[in-house]
């Protein structure tokens, strides 16, 4: 209903017959009886803790038991397979264990160095084709779902497919092109240092798309006058770019690898579909650890612990990044 | 919408229905009419796991016999991992997962300890045939003395070669010369030095025809996560497992880890050195698979596996029909002696083949229902039967032979639907009944905690395997975590104690 300004919702519009409206009285009793029927002011809070208890519930069940039960865990020598002792509170013994392992170490510092290796690689190819498709103007729609494809697809198909598959050392066909062209074929999977490349490669692969049409999206958002304005008063192409386009696009920006660096950190399934964490432990990421001691091993203290460590690590990246972006787009306020 | 009503009154509104729709849904389901004549129509349903391959074959076996009884029948597949973590869950936190269900048979320390199966009753084991069952096939089902699983597939690790080529008289003339040993086309290698000599001898030659010198003497099962465990170990049992001592694994006595004895650092050692430089590329880190493909595919000549004998002739990919022998695992002239502290010689290759995780089983759940059970056994014993297993093992199934009867049965391996033909059939049932019944043969890991010891020996061997440790350091990595092991799950005397019971001491 079109609602004239000024005048009390459900009063007639000026030019409205008063006919054609019930009585503005009758009106107004119907509405205040089913009003009085559901506002009592002291109900408000009720109703609006019943309209939030769903929420609480399911926040309650699915995240705050799960995560106080895993500190709990943490501290004990809780087991699921051995049958017939009983668990017992072990003090910090599960971290102090986790502190002089090695093998956990190396967990650590293989996903740092996959972290560090996708994320920014992630960005620069996103960064680069958002800012070439900033500038189509046709069949844009198609480069999106183009661009959006490699995103729908399981991370286990693309690492069995484009990984076990087109990196298979002996018939596969990147191999086999590299032996065809007279060069040694590539130890794609068997050596450690390939081996992470690989599956770095995968990654990228897939997730540059996300970095795409986020860094699309944060384009649109700048202005094409102050860019317009910059060329006039004869600015670069990388001057327009880093004092007024990456400025701009900064928050989505920043969002985005926040994203893409807590999900780098908690990469599992390409690595256990291509490389199990071998060859060696070179490619064992620490959610991969977590996964073989608490759900395989069943030694569900020592993983407790481990998540909890990674959780550690991640907000200490994540925020530190978070600062870091802050205390960078204060200054180019400034 | 009328004026009286804004967007807060109808949320309230929408809340209140919401909350009178899901008391509804929680409310117990309203009697059918009809009652009990609806109840009586109802069918028994029998609920099943395991493997999607290996369940899907049962499905397809059993479902003339559900038919003919008037039961209904539900399926949970997984994956082999996924179904060996689900059944050690469901164990763990005392969870329905299905009233019988299929499981490797190196959990049945997890599983039974934990009261998670009915025993096998006595008129179940008499029903299909219990003394026909080979006594190291019996002891995978069996705890304490009490029988708790039935069996289903014999699997062992098979040694398999090319005796096409190993019969070509130029080429083991030239063999002899070359290396000192002679081709055996009956036996292939009985020692891990003539596979040595053979992986060496065939690598980097053209035996397949195709006009590149590009092939390979072995292809072995030794990706981490996969069946790595199972490779690494049919390699070092000839030189680890002395014959007048039962301890394999660990002390049976101390509990103390021997993984790093210098039985298993020789066969580690030579295992590195035989998959960097006589394996495909990509040869230290194959899958199950991907060493049955490399053979079947003709770009090996030897590999030891579960599945060789029936992959060869079933895959669309093999091109070898015909052309395979199987032999019981090579042996070894030399033997570490744990006890003694040195090496012992042999005048005849001392063999101790690995009874590579001992085959699946099926179980009846201890928390399926006493309305069901009685059907349950009966489904059991329709599965378990000599006809029945008979059927499977002679079948493209990926079960393996486990009863006496199954290994006489030439005929039907050699004509049935495998169609092994005669010389296959005859080497392959001979292999098998050399393994199972050897009285040397090492009984896989079952104590509890086994996937964590898996896992700590593939990691040290894939270190060693990658060049990122020294075989010795890589082993005394192992020895350290399975000790650590041990003592997490009740100590290394218990761990022992567990040990006697799996090997029947």
């Amino acid at each position: 209903m079109n609602n004239m300004a000024g005048a009390p919702y459900g009063a007639p519009a000026a030019g409205e017959s008063p006919s054609v409206i019930p009585p503005m009285a009758t009106q107004t009793q119907a509405g205040n009886s089913l009003r009085e029927m559901l506002s009592f002011s002291p109900r408000d809070d009720v109703w609006k803790w019943l309209l939030l208890l769903p929420s609480l519930l399911m926040t309650t069940v699915l995240f705050v038991a799960p995560v106080v039960w895993t500190l709990y865990a943490a501290f004990t020598d809780l087991h699921l397979f051995r049958v017939g002792i009983e668990t017992s509170f072990v003090g910090l013994e599960n971290f102090q264990k986790l502190l002089t392992n090695t093998s956990f170490w190396r967990t650590v510092k293989n996903t740092v160095v996959f972290m560090l290796g996708v994320v920014p690689m992630q960005f620069l190819i996103g960064m680069t084709l958002a800012l070439c498709l900033d500038n189509v103007t046709r069949g844009l729609k198609l480069f999106r779902t183009w661009f959006l494809m490699p995103l729908m697809v399981s991370p286990v198909v693309v690492s069995f497919v484009v990984g076990r598959m087109l990196f298979q050392e002996d018939i596969g066909p990147i191999n086999s092109l590299i032996r065809y062209l007279g060069f040694e074929g590539v130890p794609w999977l068997t050596d450690p240092v390939w081996a992470m490349f690989t599956i770095m490669v995968i990654d990228v692969w897939q997730w540059s798309s996300f970095m795409i049409l986020m860094l699309m999206a944060g384009l649109q958002g700048v202005p094409y006058d102050l860019r317009e304005a910059a060329s006039i008063d004869g600015a670069s192409f990388w001057q327009t770019f880093f004092r007024i386009t990456l400025p701009l696009v900064m928050p989505i920006a920043a969002t985005a690898l926040l994203i893409r660096i807590i999900d780098a950190f908690k990469v599992v399934d390409i690595i256990m579909v291509l490389t199990g964490g071998g060859p060696g432990q070179a490619t064992e990421s620490v959610t991969l650890a977590i996964y073989r001691a608490g759900v395989k091993g069943g030694d569900l203290a020592f993983g407790s612990s481990q998540s909890y460590f990674l959780l550690l690590v991640m907000v200490i990246f994540g925020g530190a990044f978070l600062v870091l972006t802050r205390r960078a787009m204060v200054q180019t306020d400034d | 919408m009328y004026g009286g009503v804004t967007r807060r009154d109808f949320l309230r509104l929408a809340g209140g229905a919401i909350g009178v729709a899901a008391l509804a849904a929680c409310a117990p389901p309203a009697a059918t009419s009809g009652g009990e004549g609806a109840a009586d129509t109802e069918p028994i349903v029998i609920r099943y796991a395991g493997l999607e391959g290996m369940g899907a074959t049962v499905e397809r076996f059993i479902q003339p016999w559900l038919e003919d009884n008037g039961y209904g029948w539900e399926r949970g597949s997984f994956g082999q991992q996924e179904l060996t973590d689900k059944i050690m869950q469901s164990v763990a936190t005392n969870t329905y997962l299905a009233d019988m269900f299929q499981f490797p048979s190196n959990a049945r320390a997890d599983v039974i300890a934990a009261n998670a199966l009915y025993p096998i009753p006595d008129y179940v084991q008499d029903a299909v045939n219990f003394d026909d069952i080979i006594p190291s096939i019996v002891n995978t089902l069996s705890w304490g003395g009490q029988v708790y699983s039935l069996p289903f597939d014999g699997d062992v690790h098979y040694y398999s070669f090319r005796k096409d080529l190993f019969g070509d008289a130029a080429v083991a003339t030239e063999f002899e010369s070359e290396t000192g040993h002679q081709l055996n086309p009956e036996t292939g290698a009985v020692t891990w030095d003539e596979w040595r000599a053979i992986a060496e001898y065939f690598t980097g030659r053209d035996w397949n025809g195709n006009s590149e010198e590009d092939d390979y003497g072995i292809a072995c099962m030794n990706k981490r996560g996969d069946t790595l465990w199972w490779g690494f170990h049919s390699r070092a049992t000839a030189y680890a497992k002395h014959p007048d001592d039962p301890s394999y694994f660990i002390d049976v006595d101390t509990g103390e880890a021997r993984v790093n004895n210098p039985g298993f650092v020789r066969a580690l050692t030579e295992w590195v050195e035989e998959n960097q430089n006589w394996a495909p590329p990509g040869g230290t880190g194959f899958t199950y698979g991907d060493s049955l493909n490399a053979m079947n595919g003709g770009r090996v000549t030897q590999t030891y596996n579960w599945d060789a004998v029936t992959t060869a002739v079933s895959s669309e990919f093999s091109v070898i029909q015909g052309k395979q022998g199987y032999n019981i695992l090579p042996g070894s002239y030399e033997v570490y002696d744990h006890k003694g502290g040195g090496w012992e010689s042999f005048a005849e290759p001392s063999a101790a083949p690995f009874l590579a995780f001992g085959g699946w089983v099926i179980a009846v759940s201890a928390l399926t229902d006493d309305s069901v059970i009685e059907h349950v056994w009966d489904m059991s014993i329709e599965i378990s039967k000599p006809e029945s297993g008979l059927w499977f093992v002679t079948n493209p199934t990926g079960c393996s032979p486990y009863r006496y009867s199954q290994l006489e049965a030439i005929d039907e391996f050699a004509s049935g639907t495998l169609q092994l033909g005669e010389e296959v059939a005859k080497d392959y049932l001979d292999a098998a009944k050399a393994t199972l019944d050897h009285p040397n043969a090492v009984t896989d890991q079952a104590f509890g905690g086994w996937v964590q010891y898996r896992d700590a020996l593939e990691l040290g061997v894939s270190k060693a395997l990658a060049g990122e440790a020294e075989p010795e350091t890589a082993l005394n990595e192992v020895a350290a975590a399975f000790d650590e092991i041990s003592d997490r799950m009740g100590g290394k005397e218990r761990q022992a104690e567990l040990y006697r019971l799996t090997l029947g001491l």
